[in-house]
Parts: structure tokens; sequence; C-alpha cells
């Protein structure tokens, strides 16, 4: 990749060079941001990262991993977000990794070969009709009924579900009024009777998903820590991931692609544009820069909370500035179908998924500043 | 200096409310946006209704109000051409016109018949002929083609005023765009509620909506301004301009309340938000 | 509806450039360059009101029987817009014409609309206005300079502050609370207070924006004439919120802005700067904002020129008003390059004017605020 903030070192660099070399193969496969549509070819990308053994990269030995350091983690997935071939998945990641740390013996031998391998494929079930940002009032219901919780409810906005295997989910086992604190997390086998999932178009020309769950039955064991006791195991996964969740080399991706539209339509030369490039570049170096913080706070094993925010923030607003600047300077050729428009359709939500800038400026300016809050 | 409707402007606001009620608005929209993205059934009727000679009959304000309100509704038709930019040239021609800057992708261009093109300092006037126009997919909410834009009758110095006319058609379609943004914005904060109350009570979200409403008024305000004074230049420029400015900051404003919902197809918002970025660039951001 | 001025208000503008342009000294850059409420400036303005006022241009839109003209509210709007954009020659004397006057009209008794009305339209008496306290700014309700009734007068202690002019001022438009604080804005009174009344200490607080723009007002003691009440006791809040109406939308700041912009280009041509793509994109849209400022306080107008009850529109209108200063203040500086950043120079001095827009008279917050609840209906924040 091009001129970056951060050098590794030597061992890491080399692994760089191996997987620069290994996603060459893959060029033209944009998995990142068309993951639904490029499916069958995504699923074998997939598959060869396994085989490399870097699906597991970051896990301990005992859970057959590579053990290595979140920084490895770091450049795999940067590099693959700077060749726009694939975003980390998360089986590999959110649902692994709190499996190793709170699973049983018997979930770890059923789920992890698989994910490993880049074989078995997971969808995030959190958000609701009634809950987006405020997760903590979601509604679907999980009753347990012997050996197994039947569970009614409603999940939305669920990415990929359409081609996934499981539903990583939240579900309310406790009283509604116990809000956090009467939630458990569950893996559901999206092919189970009772699930149905229908698409909802997007305008990005993809689609999210609702995926209705009409008294689907899941297994007790399929529960994952205590009943009750998700929020905790929740926010833990968060903290061991967030290193790769928002790559910075998109970004100096995105404005590669910018530059070389405002060649192709001959605008290089106007000054105003330079300026607003030179601009977005200095900004790409700053949104590096919060992330590396972001990747110190997970190599040191320190809460990341403030440092998280800040780089998702800044990260999603300068996504929307580099790909609004085309609009912004007045250039009507970026109305019409193609990678620069994409991009100011795909960025618009990135202010909103994973956490709106409304909720990440909250938890700035009350666990970074201090500042007092509602609830 | 007087912001209170007449009794004549009043019975055309009213009875184009009516119209639109029943020939426009989102689901409608949605409808033909999915086929061709122009909607013969609502030009008809505005014809029929007598609305294409307001500008001669009454004035170009009241030709303003009528194209303001149909963009708050959402309507897919290129009434401004017709009814503003054509007759302050002076001219009598086959709708649907379409508006050309030469190059660049031309709204409506596939339905056009008649296309007035902005030649420097001249203006020329030239027949659409079927199979002539290349249609271009874009998602920013209207039809869109290429057409030839050679040949066509030349009035000659006839470009400021097409300019400045088209400058208020945009500003007063972007105006009517934004008060359909903010409207049903401001109803969807007020229902969707989170954390135990409506998302409308948090102050990071009114501050914004409080801002998006000056946008709104002023846009639509100073368009109508410009049409009343006939065009020109100065305010024509500052219409659009701020105009211009407003629907992208408003664009990403309601985007951001509205939260994942805003995206899908089957939330309306989209049938007003995605169009006021095509406004906005139409003579290239200002 | 229609935009445009008749041929009335046309020449009234004209004539009161060319009044303006005889009047003001040669000087009068240097002279204004401390603010409305400099010594120089309030001097000043005792003479030049004086002179508005024997043309009958100080009050034009007050009632004949309180030395006004009955003219229309878009004479106002007019008088105003001059006089804010050549840096209001008024001095602190805006404020009598904007709020004071329409306050004391609607609620004075006989005797005080005789007494302040006439002096005010004359031109001769300066005011200021006491509502902000240490504790009490945007939330002016909490407010706790106490009146007590002491006989046929009060007893008033207490403390102000952020009080702009008060140094040459002969009266106060002042607020006491003469009900326990608990009350909030039921409790809330105003009384028209002679500034050299034994027990008054003014002291001047420096500020970045200019001469006299502060001070603390100190009362011990303080003893005020139940006549001097004005309304009823405990009937202040709706009297404040009457002024405000009127003061929010009472400076058209875009006046000065956009002449700003004016200056500012023929400065730029006069130095043979070339005005390129990036620059005049740059003027297009701050004086697009200083339009949009314009007809958003040109609606207010109309609404007042209608007899409307005050809406949430002036509200709106100063935000944008805010808006525009801001673009301005901004572009003045980085179009003025390093010269901008004297003392006096045309970028600066509409810089200090611009500054403290969004939080004088009510801060954008508030207004902001204001708009979600009663412009959009949306609920309040619990
Ligand atoms: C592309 C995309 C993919 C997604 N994929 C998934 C997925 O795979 N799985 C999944 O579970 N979810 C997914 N989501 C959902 C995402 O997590 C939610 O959209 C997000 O949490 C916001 O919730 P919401 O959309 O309901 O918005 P709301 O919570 O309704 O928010 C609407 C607006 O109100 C604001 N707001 C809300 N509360 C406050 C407050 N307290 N203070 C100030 N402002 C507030 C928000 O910031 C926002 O601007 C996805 C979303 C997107 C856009
Ligand atoms: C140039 C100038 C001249 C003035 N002249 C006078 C005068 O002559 N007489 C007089 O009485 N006063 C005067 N004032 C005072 C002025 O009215 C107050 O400054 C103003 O009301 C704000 O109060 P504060 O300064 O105490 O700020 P605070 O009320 O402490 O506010 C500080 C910040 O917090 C924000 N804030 C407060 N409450 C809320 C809320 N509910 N929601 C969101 N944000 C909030 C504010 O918007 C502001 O950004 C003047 C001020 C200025 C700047």
């Amino acid at each position: 990749m091009s001129v970056s903030l951060f050098v590794g070192s030597a061992e890491e660099e080399e692994f760089r060079a191996d997987v620069i070399r290994f996603i060459s193969e893959y060029r033209g496969l944009n998995g990142f941001h068309f993951q639904g549509s490029k499916w069958p070819e995504v699923k074998a990308l997939y598959r060869a990262i396994g085989q490399c053994g870097w699906m597991s990269i970051g896990w301990s030995d005992a859970a057959g991993g590579l053990g290595r350091s979140a920084v490895r983690e770091f450049i795999l997935w940067d590099e693959m977000a700077y060749a726009r071939v694939a975003r980390p998945p998360l089986g590999a990641g959110i649902v692994a990794k709190t499996l190793i740390a709170h699973g049983t013996e018997a979930q770890k031998q059923k789920w992890l070969p698989p994910i490993r391998a880049g074989e078995k494929f997971f969808s995030l079930g959190y958000s609701e009709p009634g809950a987006g940002s405020d997760l903590a009032g979601l509604s679907t219901r999980a009753d347990l009924h012997g050996d197994h919780y039947v569970v009614t409810g409603e999940k939305c906005w669920t990415s990929y579900a359409q081609d996934s295997d499981y539903l990583w989910t939240l579900v309310r086992t406790g009283a509604v009024e116990d809000r956090g604190r009467g939630l458990s997390l569950m893996i559901l086998d999206l092919h189970a009777p009772g699930v149905s999932v229908r698409p909802l178009p997007t305008i990005d020309g993809e689609q999210l998903n609702q995926v209705v769950l009409d008294a689907v039955e899941v297994p007790v064991e399929h529960r994952i820590g205590p009943e009750n006791a998700a929020w905790r195991l929740v926010k833990d996964a968060l903290d061991v991931e967030r290193h790769v969740q928002f790559p910075p080399a998109r970004l100096r991706r995105d404005l590669e692609e910018l530059v070389a539209w405002l060649r192709k339509h001959e605008h290089e030369l106007d000054p105003v544009v330079q300026r607003t490039v030179a601009a977005l570049g200095v900004g790409v170096f700053e949104v590096e820069a919060l992330a590396l913080l972001v990747l110190e706070s997970v190599v040191k094993g320190r809460p990341g909370d403030v440092e998280a925010a800040q780089n998702k923030l800044a990260h999603a607003e300068l996504s929307q500035k580099i790909a609004r600047a085309p609009f912004e300077l007045g250039l009507s050729e970026a109305l019409i179908y193609g990678p620069i428009e994409f991009l100011y359709r795909q960025s618009t939500w990135e202010t909103i998924g994973g956490g709106t800038s409304e909720i990440m400026r909250s938890v700035v300016a009350r666990q970074g500043l201090g500042l007092g809050g509602r609830s | 200096m007087d912001f209170t409707l007449t009794e004549t402007q009043q019975s055309i606001v009213d009875s184009a409310a009516k119209l639109l009620t029943k020939h426009a608005g989102p689901k409608r929209a949605r409808q033909v946006l999915a086929t061709s993205g122009y909607d013969p059934e609502l030009a008809s009727a505005l014809r029929e209704a007598g609305f294409l000679s307001l500008m001669k009959e009454t004035g170009a304000l009241e030709a303003a109000m009528v194209t303001e309100a149909i963009s708050a509704r959402a309507g897919l038709v290129h009434f401004g051409a017709a009814a503003m930019v054509a007759p302050a040239l002076g001219m009598e021609i086959d709708e649907p016109v379409a508006l050309s800057r030469q190059r660049g992708p031309v709204r409506y261009g596939a339905s056009a018949k008649t296309l007035l093109i902005l030649d420097g300092a001249d203006v020329r006037v030239r027949r659409v002929d079927s199979g002539e126009a290349r249609p271009m997919r874009s998602n920013f909410g209207f039809p869109f083609a290429e057409l030839p834009a050679d040949g066509g009758e030349r009035l000659s110095g006839a470009g400021a005023k097409m300019r400045a006319w088209w400058r208020v058609v945009l500003a007063v379609e972007i105006a009517g765009a934004l008060r359909g943004c903010l409207t049903f914005t401001t109803d969807y904060v007020k229902e969707r509620r989170q954390f135990g109350r409506a998302i409308g009570s948090f102050q990071a979200i009114q501050h914004r909506l409080a801002d998006c409403v000056v946008l709104t008024e002023a846009s639509r305000w100073l368009a109508y301004e410009a049409a009343f004074q006939g065009a020109p230049d100065d305010g024509a420029e500052v219409a659009i301009s701020y105009a211009a400015a407003a629907a992208r900051r408003v664009f990403h404003e309601v985007h951001q309340m509205n939260g994942a919902i805003g995206f899908t197809r089957e939330h309306d918002l989209h049938v007003w938000s995605m169009r006021l970025q095509a406004l906005a660039l139409e003579m290239g951001g200002a | 509806m229609e935009f445009g001025w008749s041929e009335n208000e046309r020449s009234y503008r004209n004539q009161l450039r060319e009044f303006l342009a005889a009047e003001l000294p040669g000087n009068w850059n240097e002279m204004s360059k401390d603010g409305p409420g400099s010594d120089a400036q309030a001097a000043f303005s005792q003479a030049f009101c004086g002179k508005l006022a024997a043309r009958g241009w100080l009050t034009p839109h007050w009632p004949k029987e309180y030395g006004g003209h009955d003219a229309p509210a878009w004479q106002h709007a007019i008088l105003s817009e001059e006089m804010w954009a050549h840096g209001e020659p008024r001095g602190p004397q805006y404020m009598n014409v904007n709020w004071l006057g329409p306050t004391l009209m609607r609620y004075g008794s006989d005797e005080q609309k005789r007494f302040h009305l006439a002096r005010i339209s004359r031109g001769d008496v300066l005011w200021c206005q006491g509502f902000s306290e240490p504790n009490a700014g945007s939330d002016l309700a909490s407010l706790s300079t106490r009146a007590e009734r002491v006989g046929d007068s009060y007893a008033v202690n207490g403390q102000k502050v952020w009080t702009s002019y008060c140094k040459n001022a002969e009266f106060c438009f002042l607020l006491v609370r003469t009900d326990k604080i608990e009350t909030r804005h039921k409790g809330i009174t105003v009384l028209l207070v002679p500034m050299n009344t034994p027990g008054i200490e003014v002291r001047e607080i420096d500020t970045v924006l200019g001469d006299r723009y502060f001070h603390e007002v100190f009362f011990t003691d303080v003893r005020v004439p139940v006549s001097a009440r004005l309304g009823a006791e405990n009937d202040g809040w709706g009297i404040a919120m009457y002024a405000l109406q009127y003061e929010r939308i009472g400076l058209p700041r875009y006046a000065r802005s956009a002449r700003t912009l004016e200056l500012i280009v023929a400065d730029a041509k006069s130095n043979g700067r070339v005005i390129d793509g990036a620059f005049k994109e740059k003027l297009v849209a701050a004086r697009a904002m200083c339009e949009a400022a314009r007809i958003l306080y040109y609606r207010v107008i109309d609404q007042r020129a209608h007899n409307q009850p005050p809406t949430a529109d002036s509200n709106v209108a100063r935000l944008a008003l805010t808006a525009a200063d801001r673009a301005v203040g901004d572009l003045a500086l980085e179009l003025g390059g390093p010269a901008a950043l004297l003392y006096g120079s045309l970028g600066d001095g509409n810089f200090r004017a611009a500054m403290p827009a969004g939080v004088a008279t009510g801060t954008s917050e508030i207004n902001a605020n204001l708009v979600a609840q009663r412009w959009l209906g949306l609920p309040r924040e619990a």
C-alpha cells in the first residue's frame, strides 16, 4: 500500500508482503462493498484465507490459532480493505473470540474449526425495529422450555443474513425493565424452522435484511455464557475486535479513487480541487493516527472505548468528506452511476451503522471529557 | 414587501395542493422511479389545470409556488423548465422540455420533446427525435439521459436570461424538496422512540433540525424573491448558491436522523433526499 | 405576496444614505472602532440622535402621541439596516428605539410613557438592560437580585453582570426578584431605575470586543420608588419576554456584514488583487447567507407590519443572523490577510461586531431549542 504512518517490525512487514502477494490473485473482486452480490467469490476467498491460517491468526494456540498479536490482524484486514477484497468476517472475530473466552468446550469444538477454515459464516443479530441506538431496549424473547429456548421476535438491518449460516444474536431472557441485565447471547441456526429472512433493498443497490423469528427452537447449549449476562460479553467482544472494524486504508483507497476520477474528468489542475484534495489527504493521516491509538489500546489490553469512539467518528466523517468532494466541487459527472457516486451513497451510512455519530460523540463527551450525561 | 398570499395566490396554491394530493406523493414517486422516472399523467393533469400558462397570465412568483409544491410532493415532471424557463424566453414550445448545458447528464432527457441548450451567450432550441436520447443510470432521484447538443434554432443573446431563470427554477425545486425532507423527518423523530423517549426530544437532533428549518425557509423565500423580481442575475445567483449549500447540508442531516431505515427503498425519505443532490449539481453546484 | 420596495421606501433609504454621508465625520471609522458603547460613540450619538429626531427619523414607526410618525414597520427596518451597516451612529440608543420603546408603550403607566417615551424620541437619553446575573444567564428565570417592599419603595440588593453601555447610562431596565426564588419566572418584577440612585456601583469588565460592552452592577440597599415599577409586581417575566422578542430581531446584523463584503471586494480591486474562482465562490456563499438572514428578518418584520403576534420565526431569523455574521466575520479575516488583525481594520471591526452574535440577547442554543419546540413542535428534552 502507499505511504502510511504505520511501519511494523521486520517480521510484521514481511507478513504484510505475504498478504499483498496473496491479495494480488483476487484483484478486481470487491467483496468489501459487494459481499452480498459477490458471495460465491467472497466465500472462496475466505476459504483461502482460512487455508493460510489467517482466519485464526490472532487466536491462541490452544484454540487452534497462530497466537499472533493484534498488529498482524490489523495489517491483514487493513490490506484487505485497501484492496477492497473483503471485510473481517464476524465469525473469526467477535464470535470466535467470545467463544474462546466464555464458551464451553463443546461450543468451541463445534464452531471454531469451521470458522477457522472459512466454511461457516455468521450475521450480527442485535438491532431490532424498536432497538437501534438503544440496544438495551430490545425485545426479541427467548423462553426456556426444557432443553431449548423458544425465540420469537424480529431483527432488522441484519447484514449478509441472506448468505450466512448462523445468527449471533442478543435476546431477552429477563424482564424488559432489566434492560441490559436481562439479555442473553445465543447462536441461532438461520436454517432452522421458524426463521424467515426478508431482503430490505438499500440505496447502495445491495440489501440489508429483516430476520423474523417465529418460535425458533435454540438448544440451551447454544447460549453463550450465563443467562442474562450478555451485556458484559458484548462489550468485551468489542474490546478485542475494534482494531479491525474501521480499517484506515479504506479511506486511503477512497482518496486514491477520487484523485483518479478527478484526473479522468480533467479536474485535477483546478486550484480549488487541489486544495480540497490536499485537505482530505491530511485527514487520511489523522484518521490513521486515531486508528493506531485504537490498535495500541488493544495490544496493551487497555479499555479503549474513547479511542474507539473517536476513531469511528473521524473515520465515518472522513469517508463522507471524500465521497462528497465532487458534489461540493459541483462536478455533475458525479451523479452518474459509477465508483464515485457509489461511495457517496455507501458512505452516507458510515455515520449510522456500527453505532451512530451521536452515540460516539456522547461516549467522547461523557467518558473522554468527563461531562455529565443523562443516563 | 409583503409575505402574505393574495387571494389569487391562495387559490392557486390550494388548487395545486388538491391536484398534487391526487396525482403526486411519495408512493407515486416510488412507482414512477421504478419505471421511466417521468410522470406523464401528472404532466397532463398540470397542463389541463392551466398551470403551464401561469407565468404569462399571473406571474413568475405564482409559477414558482406551484413548482415548489410539485417538488415538495416529489412530483416527477420538469414543470419549471416548461412553465418558467421557456416562457421567460418568450417561447411556446412542445412539452416536455429539458435543459442542457451541452455537456453532462440531462434531467428528463429521455422524455423530452424539446431541448433548450445553453450555449454561452446564446440559447439553442432543438427538437429531440425519438431514439436520440441515451438513458444513463443514476440513483439521484430523477431520470437522466445523454442527448446530442448540436444544431437547433439559435436565440442570440438569450443565454444570460436562460441561465438566470434556470437557477431560479433549481432553487425553487430545491426549496420544495427541502420542505419534503424536513416535514417527513420531523414527523419521524416525533414518532421514533429510543431510550424511552422520542428521539426528537434529544438536543443533538433538535438543534440540527432547527438549522434545517433556517436553511429550508431561507431557500424558499430567496427563491420566491428572485422569481418575483424577474430573475435578476444577482438574485438568481444568491438563490441557487444558498439553496445548493442547504441541499448538501440537509441531505446529510436528515439521513443521519432517520438512522438505518432511511437507506431502505421502502422508507419514503429517499424520494426527496436523493433529488437534492441532483438539483444542487445541475448548474455545477452554484 | 410581493418582494418589492415602494417608491417611498426607496427614496427614504436614499435620503438616509445622503444624511449619513453628510453627518458622519471623516474620521468616523476611527471614531467608531471601539463600538457603540465607547465614550466617543455615546457622546456622538447624543448629537446625532438629536438630528435624527429633528427629521422625524429617530422613532418614525412610533405612534404620534409618543413622538413618532406612525410610519410602517418597514420604514423602521430600513432605518435599522442603514444605521447598523454604517457602524451604528446611534450608539447605545438603538436599544431605546428597538425594544425599550415598544415595551414601555405596551406596559408603561401614562406617567411613565409620557416621561420616558418623550425623552427617548428626542434622542437624549441612554439606557441599559439589567437582566443577566452571574448565576442567571441562559436560565434567566433563576435570577436572584432581590427587591423588598419597604413602604412606597423597594430596597434592591444583588448583582447584575454583562450589562452593556451602563457606564454612560441614565436608566436601567432592571429585572428583580420580588417573590421566593422557587417561584422562578412567576416572581420577577421590572423596575425602571435611575442609575444615579445611591447604592449602585458600576465596574467595567475589560473585553476583547471593544469599550463599555460589559459591566458588573452592584446594588446595595438601592431605594426605588414603587412608581418606577413597570407593570404589576411579579408580572415581569412576560414583560421581559416581550422585550426580548423585539431585541432579538432588533439589529439587522446582516446589513453590516453585507456591507463589509462590498468593502472587501472594493478593497481587493483597488489593491489590484485578482478575484479568482475560489475567492469569488466564498464571497457568493457568504453573501447568500447575508441575504438569507435578510429575508428571514423581513419575514418577522412582515408579521409586525400585519400586527401579528410574535412567533418562533424570530428565533429562526436570529439563527440565520448569527450564521451570516460568522461566515462574513471569518471571510473578512481570511481575505484581509495579516492586516485584518490590526485593531480598527475592516476585518477586525466586523469580526468584533460579529463575535457575540451567538451569545448576546439569548444564545444560539436557546434559540435552537425554541425553534425545535415552537416551530417544529418537538417534545422538550426530558
Ligand atoms: C449499513 C448498515 C448495516 C448494519 N448492519 C447491522 C447488522 O448486521 N446487525 C445489526 O444488528 N445491526 C446492523 N445495523 C444497524 C445499526 O447498528 C443501527 O442502525 C444503529 O445502531 C442505529 O440504530 P437505528 O438505525 O435504529 O437508529 P436510531 O437509534 O433510531 O437513531 C436515529 C437517530 O437518532 C439519534 N439518536 C438516538 N439516540 C440518541 C441519543 N441518546 N442522543 C442523541 N441522538 C440519538 C441517532 O444518532 C440517529 O441519528 C446496520 C446499519 C447499517 C446502516
Ligand atoms: C456582547 C454582549 C452584550 C450583553 N449585554 C447584556 C446586557 O446589556 N444586559 C444583560 O442583562 N445581559 C447582557 N448580555 C448577557 C447575555 O444575555 C448572556 O450572555 C446570555 O444570555 C448567555 O448567558 P451566559 O453568558 O451566562 O451563558 P450561559 O447561560 O452560562 O451559557 C453558556 C453556554 O451553555 C449553553 N447553554 C445554556 N443553557 C443551555 C440549554 N438549556 N441547552 C443548551 N445549551 C445551553 C449556552 O447556549 C452557551 O453556549 C450580553 C452578552 C454579550 C455577549
